[in-house]
């Protein structure tokens, strides 16, 4: 189990690997959504070229855009605002848990950017510049993402307990790093699992719905 | 009619002695001609039993000769026309047919090259008409008008030749008749040789040039030359930096491919480039020539402080060539200060890479002014980094120099550091810095401040306002 949490391309992959199946998911729910009403729709759906209003024929992207436009459903200003910053944070928590020491990619690591580290202000440094980054995919999640899903009032709470969370295992990240080379296995194993609890939470609107597509 | 008649005066003269041939016995040849004061034509005669006897005296007959020659010189050159017979060769003699043999066939050669070359000689007169053939090889060098002869002379008597071909061979074996030539180009080899009757060359003695297979007439070969190289590796200057009366050598290989020597000279120059001093050697190729500058007495106390450079011009003879410039020795200087005890502690036994280290050097500089003192500390990831640099000015008191600072940064965290001081003036050691000393491991410890500290926490807290602020500020942006 230590090992588990000290595996960088273990950890690394795990958590692409959520991310990328969450986006692929996401395509998946959309196209199905689509094709349910596609095949309840009175129009007749015809290839781009052959569309023609008039005569009750609808094109395949003019009725997508339609259907988009009909599930798109606001989530709350709060709701959005903590998704985010909870997105945002994902990324600097992954970020601190693995890059910022020497103990998991001894070569590839924030101290090796040793004139900004050497700093006082070297932690925030990183993660504000982890947080810039991020900050491009994040601010599109509310809008492409969970606009087109019914998230339950639960679901939406542990969006949003993401952010604390996430808080956790940065602080217990820059812990691991102000004590390194010593270590702390339960800091460790509690960012950890903090930054993959929270990685999932955000992921869990899209899984939740591919679950249920399938049954 | 001459002929009968010298042969009738020589029966004349020589019938006494063939009348007394046992008592003619031959004698040792006197130094100076006497006469025997007896009768004329080089006879004596003695009475026994009434016979006069008469006996021919060799000493006698020189001494009449020389006195014939003297008081009748007229009637003396004509006996000698008459008892002159001139040799002919037998109507069938035929002068024999020599020829250069060069098996080896190698048309260029090089001055080095040690050559094969032989007469062969076919002589087809019967045995009794042979006469004996003297030979010489003989050669003409590039550039040059006459033939020399090469070796020595050869000697074929009348039996020596193969009694089924009549043929034979003389050798000049191993000759190299070109060491000395200052030219290349054509290199000409041909036969003198007289049979006793005749002088013939072997290059005009035929209608037209002979040459078939490894026989010629007249050989010609042409010389070349490889030009000798400098191995650039092999250059140096050792030690490159000394004192001016150190035994400093010189080395340098050089190689002819032709095995010819090399003549190498040794040029150094000043500062200025400006040629000081040159001395030459003549080395076999391949091995390394080497001048001493001690030896040669190339440098002075005045040179002390200079730098040096030089160059080797080098030649076969034939052809010369030089190398690049190369610089050193650098000749220290005479000690202008002395220096001890350098030392490094850091602030507290912790060793962090955070922390400042003090650096010293004791330092007696007894009339340098402004000499500056520079610290360079090395660790794997920042090899001699200059940290600072300290100036002191002349004083007759021991001087301590401080450096008091923080060399290092989280990248050298769990590294072992070194460090030395440089100067610009020559130490005590004719050096102008100290050794590398080792200075120990730097903690390996990466983060100054713990997770309790104020840096710490705020660097947190910015970290997440801003996640947060970002949140916000998107939110009212994009989603209203």
């Amino acid at each position: 189990m230590t090992s588990l949490f000290l595996n960088g391309i273990f950890g690394v992959g795990l958590f692409l690997l959520l991310l990328a199946g969450g986006a692929a998911l996401h395509r998946l729910n959309i196209e199905r959504t689509y094709r349910r009403v596609a095949a309840t729709s009175k129009a007749k759906v015809v290839d781009n070229r052959e569309a023609n209003s008039n005569g009750g024929k609808i094109s395949k992207d003019k009725l997508k855009e339609e259907i988009m436009e009909e599930m798109f459903t606001r989530q709350g200003s709060n709701f959005n605002a903590c998704a985010v910053a909870a997105w945002m944070l994902l990324f600097a928590a992954f970020a601190y848990f693995y890059f910022l020491t020497p103990e998991i990619f001894p070569r590839h690591n924030y101290f090796q950017v040793s004139a900004v580290a050497s700093g006082p202000l070297g932690f925030g440094a990183f993660g504000l510049s982890v947080l810039l980054f991020s900050l491009v995919v994040a601010a599109f999640i509310p809008e492409k993402v969970y606009g087109y899903y019914e998230i339950s009032r639960g679901t939406k709470v542990a969006v949003m307990f993401a952010v604390p969370l996430l808080a956790v295992s940065i602080f217990l990240s820059v812990n691991l790093g102000t004590i390194y080379p010593e270590t702390d296995l339960p800091s460790r194993s509690f960012a950890f699992l903090a930054l993959f609890a929270s990685e999932a939470a955000l992921l869990w609107p899209v899984y939740a719905d591919a679950l249920g597509g399938m049954r | 009619m001459k002929r009968l008649a010298a042969c009738i005066i020589i029966i004349l003269l020589f019938l006494p002695l063939a009348a007394q041939a046992q008592g003619v016995s031959p004698s040792p040849p006197k130094s100076t001609p006497s006469s025997s004061g007896g009768s004329s034509g080089g006879e004596s005669s003695s009475s026994s039993g009434g016979r006069r006897v008469v006996q021919l005296d060799l000493d006698s007959m020189v001494g009449n000769m020389e006195k014939w020659k003297q008081d009748d010189p007229t009637k003396f050159e004509y006996l000698k026309k008459l008892l002159h017979i001139p040799f002919v060769p037998p109507k069938e003699y035929a002068p024999p047919t020599v020829l250069v043999w060069y098996p080896s066939g190698k048309g260029e050669i090089t001055r080095n090259d040690k050559l094969d070359i032989y007469a062969w000689v076919k002589n087809d007169n019967p045995i009794e008409v042979r006469s004996d053939v003297y030979l010489w090889l003989e050669a003409k060098g590039p550039g040059e008008e006459e033939f020399t002869r090469i070796g020595s002379q050869r000697v074929i008597l009348a039996n020596e030749y193969s009694e089924k071909t009549n043929a034979t061979v003389r050798d000049w074996s191993s000759i190299t008749p070109f060491i000395d030539s200052q030219e290349v180009g054509n290199a000409t080899f041909r036969i003198w040789f007289n049979d006793m009757h005749n002088t013939y060359f072997t290059d005009t003695m035929y209608a037209k040039p002979y040459q078939q297979d490894d026989y010629y007439s007249v050989l010609r070969l042409d010389l070349i030359n490889s030009p000798p190289k400098v191995d650039e590796d092999s250059i140096r200057v050792n030690p490159f930096r000394a004192r001016y009366n150190d035994p400093i050598r010189y080395e340098a290989r050089f190689v002819d491919t032709d095995g010819d020597a090399v003549s190498v000279t040794l040029h150094i120059l000043d500062d200025q480039e400006k040629e000081v001093w040159n001395w030459t050697q003549i080395v076999r190729s391949g091995t390394n020539v080497t001048f001493i500058a001690s030896e040669y007495g190339f440098f002075g106390e005045e040179d002390a402080g200079k730098n040096f450079s030089y160059f080797y011009t080098f030649g076969d003879g034939l052809n010369s060539n030089r190398t690049a410039i190369h610089s050193g020795p650098r000749l220290l200087a005479s000690p202008k200060i002395f220096v001890s005890d350098p030392d490094a502690s850091p602030a507290d036994e912790n060793r962090y890479w955070w922390q400042n280290y003090r650096f010293s050097l004791k330092v007696k500089n007894p009339e340098v002014n402004n000499l500056r003192i520079d610290l360079y500390t090395s660790t794997p990831s920042h090899p001699n980094r200059r940290q600072d640099t300290v100036v002191i000015n002349a004083s007759e008191e021991v001087q301590e120099v401080l450096f008091d600072l923080a060399p290092f940064d989280v990248s050298d965290a769990g590294q072992s550091f070194s460090y030395h001081f440089r100067y610009s003036a020559t130490d005590q050691n004719s050096r102008e810095e100290t050794g590398v000393i080792s200075g120990g491991a730097i903690n390996p410890k990466i983060v100054k401040y713990p997770i309790y500290s104020a840096v710490t926490v705020a660097n947190i807290l910015a970290v997440l306002l801003a996640a947060l602020v970002g949140g916000i500020v998107i939110e009212r942006r994009f989603y209203r």
